[in-house]
């Protein structure tokens, strides 16, 4: 069996036994962004903010799609150690965030609920402990898609050290569960 | 054979390449889909010179452990030494819990972690790395890309050669079926 395009040619088998394709990759983010407008940012706008601070908290409240968490973005005034943590059945309260569908064309809103100096969770379940230098730039942190949120997981960053700037963007999408 | 879907035909290039689109996702990815990817990471402490701040072994005889990052962070510079120290030590220290990334999923790692771990001799490094006094300085990602394949009984552990009063070690890895 023979693999014929559209123009009329024939694709091949190279000496080691592989099909030979040209692949125009792109991740998995971006596929979900630009096919179905599910991918979204969340940032929280600086305060001043105490020890401890949770200063972002995203919830996930669909039924029927999980929430990958993709990468963060993180800065600060002061140095300070920075948890990033998840669990579930938190009773968000904070300052309500409103998500950035990253596909501009698309109008949906995520099935999501997310808040700054977020004050419902305690802190467990850290799965990664980073720190950030005072000013100076971001730090980012690349979670490669692999922190899951199903329904009512929660997903938190605190900044341990106190400090009057804080900023915080997440970028995350939906799939089907 | 032509390839069709959706009213479409794939088309095959001049240079006989099959032209396709795919969507990539990583392992560490694919792996928390499963609920089977898992990080560890220790409660800092003020621990000794050329001591093991994490080690994690895997502990399943049907699947491997393939480490995918590690990050790192003390509070002095210092060389950090990762090493495989090899199968058979009696594992003791501060316990460390496997946290499943995937929060929907109710697995748990089949594996043992410690900080402070004193059980193990360094041996087998695979991993030299200098860090910055970390009071002032951010942390150092050393991404393995999953390239550190642990089987029953392996271990994978972090020393850290200098002095500290604090450290914070993560490290994040998933189970694939050994073949």
């Amino acid at each position: 069996m023979k693999i014929e395009g559209i123009t009329g040619n024939v694709a091949e088998v190279t000496s080691e036994s592989r099909l030979s394709v040209l692949a125009a990759d792109e991740t998995r983010i971006a596929q979900r962004s630009r096919e179905k407008g599910d991918a979204y940012a969340w940032s929280n706008v600086s305060y001043d903010y105490v020890a401890a601070n949770t200063i972002i908290g995203i919830e996930n409240n669909s039924a029927t799609k999980l929430l990958v968490i993709e990468s963060v973005w993180l800065y600060g005034d002061v140095a300070t150690q920075v948890k990033l943590h998840v669990q579930s059945g938190v009773t968000v309260a904070g300052t309500a965030i409103t998500a950035e569908n990253l596909n501009r064309s698309s109008n949906k809103t995520p099935p999501a609920t997310a808040v700054a100096n977020e004050t419902g969770n305690t802190v467990e379940n850290i799965i990664a402990n980073v720190y950030i230098p005072a000013a100076g730039e971001s730090t980012f942190v690349d979670l490669k898609g692999a922190v899951v949120l199903g329904l009512d997981d929660f997903f938190g960053v605190d900044y341990v050290t106190e400090g009057a700037v804080a900023n915080v963007t997440v970028h995350g999408y939906f799939i089907a569960a | 054979m032509k390839i069709t879907g959706e009213g479409y035909t794939a088309d095959v290039n001049s240079d006989k390449q099959l032209t396709v689109a795919g969507a990539s996702l990583g392992s560490l990815a694919d792996a928390a889909l499963r609920g089977d990817a898992y990080a560890w990471c220790n409660v800092s402490a003020d621990i000794d010179l050329t001591d093991t701040g994490l080690l994690v072994r895997n502990n399943s005889k049907t699947r491997l452990l393939v480490i995918d990052t590690i990050f790192l962070w003390v509070d002095v510079a210092t060389k950090v030494q990762i090493h495989c120290p090899g199968p058979g030590i009696t594992l003791a220290g501060t316990v460390v819990t496997g946290k499943n990334l995937n929060r929907s999923s109710n697995k748990t790692a089949d594996a043992s972690a410690y900080a402070d771990e004193t059980g193990n001799t360094q041996a087998n490094i695979i991993y030299n790395i200098f860090v910055p006094d970390g009071s002032t300085l951010p942390h150092t990602v050393v991404n393995v890309k999953g390239a550190v394949v642990l089987s029953y009984d392996e271990s994978i552990a972090i020393d850290i050669v200098s002095e500290p009063v604090a450290y914070n070690f993560t490290v994040w890895g998933y189970f694939v079926d050994a073949s």
